[in-house]
């Protein structure tokens, strides 16, 4: 058992009742449940994109008030958002200024940006999460869905984020850009961060986490310690409840 | 030895090199295009009492564009500019008639402009009033509140040391446009070189992707009205100054002049796109119609329509170019 990182009380809001889990440092802790279940809800909830009516979060024993994704930013949590063109990417900003943009007082001295700084770090993201690009200034929208997402998780990556939250994580993604992605995300993980996971895809779900939780209707219904060995209790749980 | 087809290949690519610079630059080619328009319509066109009397005409205009082109960026509108210019000149002229030094008057308006910028930016992203509603509300009560302070009077008797303002430097250069071009600077910076202006930039392009990045969206937005507000007092100061006298009728119908310029000069109503750059000229090539008009004698009346006609042919051009990217 892990070394608990991050613990989740009581959550509850209208599409949440009363969650209840937590989360180990370099552990990959997926959700899996029907659409509607609550899976995006909770992410979102955690993150303080939505409003919860109660509820505490505690990273590290120490009770966090996250009331806006600023606040979880600062702490140290990063979302990889569902809808990849629309929330995760700002596709006329340049792949620098997306990776760069949860960062910019870390690579600025006063309110001045050190491009010279910036330029070095993504030159070390972009080679360490395979970023194919003509070059680090061109539009995100020229990328592919497989590059975007890399880009999208570079910025937290450049950030530091010690715990990472994937919404549908490869959705529109090629076959060989999935491999990479869950590659990387088990690089961070080995690196000492932690990952919650949202997917619908039941192979991703077993090969990448450690740990899976079933929501449905908005409660976790039930848990999985050893994924890979219940591959059909999980699914029977998913729909049945 | 090149084949026919390598050699077509190589004419397809000069072109499209071309048609990209002409794309980038299409802003500056057409403030040239009116340069030599003018010139060859009137010889007083480059004249250099006619260019500092443009630039002095500009500046007004200038100051709140480039605090409409912060607004613009950020996908909102403020449509009281005009409003704030007339109400923070009375403002500053009623100080000044009650003894108060010009410095400590100047900095209590600009300080009131800034204020009323904020209470724009408050009321469109706390209440979640749409912007052109809350800056509608604000132009008419600012307007009335300036109407209300003489009953429609102008304020006279404005002090010779706060009026050199409106006046000329080294001579023959109005202070109002060097006020103009330091400020255009200072913004240009602003935007290209600060986090402030990289995290505008943002907001305006994806609002959500910008909150879910971290980024304070209401704040951003609402800094921006700030600064609006802050220069439309700018402006109602110095416009005060050249007049000589609080005028509360000041900077009617000032809002639409800004809007258009500052979309004349490419940045885009739906945000995220543009620069002070391309306000800088916008406002230029407005004022260039305008000085181009009177040059020849022409109606004011043409001269709308005429702007009309440019304004709409700038939107569409820039509508084509984005399409095709």
């Amino acid at each position: 058992m892990k070394e608990e990182f991050i613990k989740i009380e009581n959550f509850s809001n209208n599409k949440l009742k009363n969650i209840d889990f937590s989360v180990g440092k370099g552990e990959i802790l997926g959700l899996y449940g029907l659409v509607g279940s609550g899976r995006t809800e909770l992410l979102r909830a955690i993150y303080g994109a939505d409003q919860l009516a109660s509820g505490n979060f505690y990273m590290n024993g120490q009770k966090k008030k996250i009331k806006s994704p600023s606040d979880a930013v600062d702490i140290g949590i990063g979302l990889v958002p569902e809808n990849r063109k629309t929330e995760g990417a700002n596709l006329d900003l340049s792949i620098l200024d997306n990776a760069m943009l949860s960062s910019l007082s870390s690579y600025s001295k006063g309110s001045f940006m050190k491009p010279s700084m910036m330029k070095q770090a993504m030159l070390d993201v972009m080679k360490k999460l395979n970023i194919k690009a003509h070059n680090m200034h061109v539009p995100m929208s020229t990328l592919s869905g497989g590059n975007q997402q890399k880009v999208i998780i570079a910025k937290w990556l450049v950030h530091k984020s010690k715990l990472l939250l994937f919404d549908e994580p490869t959705q529109g993604i090629d076959i060989g850009a999935k491999d990479e992605i869950y590659s990387i995300m088990k690089e961070i993980v080995n690196e000492g961060s932690s990952i919650i996971v949202a997917t619908s895809e039941i192979d991703e779900l077993l090969a990448i986490c450690d740990r899976v939780l079933i929501l449905f209707e908005g409660e976790i219904i039930k848990e999985f310690s050893r994924p890979s060995e219940s591959k059909n209790d999980i699914m029977n749980s998913a729909v049945s409840g | 030895m090149t084949t026919k087809s390598e050699v077509m290949q190589g004419e397809r690519k000069n072109t499209v090199a071309i048609k990209a610079i002409l794309k980038k630059y299409n802003l500056f080619f057409i403030f040239i295009a009116f340069i030599l328009i003018g010139s060859l319509l009137s010889d007083q066109f480059l004249s250099v009492q006619n260019i500092l009397n443009l630039l002095q005409q500009s500046s007004f205009v200038g100051i709140v564009s480039i605090g409409m082109t912060f607004v613009i960026l950020v996908a909102g509108i403020d449509l009281s500019v005009g409003a704030i210019l007339a109400l923070t000149g009375m403002f500053v002229s009623i100080l000044l008639n009650t003894g108060m030094n010009p410095f400590m008057a100047i900095t209590l308006t600009i300080a009131f402009g800034a204020f009323l910028g904020f209470v724009n930016g408050f009321i469109s992203t706390k209440f979640k009033v749409p912007a052109f509603i809350a800056t509608l509300a604000m132009m008419v009560s600012a307007r009335g509140l300036a109407l209300l302070t003489t009953n429609g009077e102008p304020i006279y008797d404005l002090p010779a040391s706060f009026t050199v303002l409106g006046g000329n430097i080294f001579g023959k250069i109005p202070l109002t446009a060097v006020i103009w071009i330091v400020l255009t600077i200072i913004a240009i910076v602003v935007l290209k070189y600060t986090t402030f202006g990289r995290k505008i930039y943002a907001v305006g392009g994806n609002a959500e992707s910008a909150r879910l990045s971290g980024i304070r969206v209401n704040r951003y937005i609402t800094w921006c009205f700030v600064i609006c507000g802050t220069l439309a007092g700018v402006a109602g100061i110095l416009m005060s100054a050249w007049l000589t006298v609080g005028q509360p009728t000041a900077g009617t119908g000032l809002e639409l002049d800004v809007i258009a310029a500052v979309v004349l000069g490419g940045t885009s109503l739906m945000g995220g796109k543009g620069s002070i750059g391309g306000t800088f000229i916008g406002v230029l090539i407005m004022s260039m119609i305008v000085n181009i008009f009177n040059l020849l004698g022409l109606s004011s009346y043409y001269q709308s329509i005429f702007m009309g006609v440019i304004i709409v042919l700038a939107l569409v051009m820039n509508q084509m170019i984005s399409n095709k990217k």
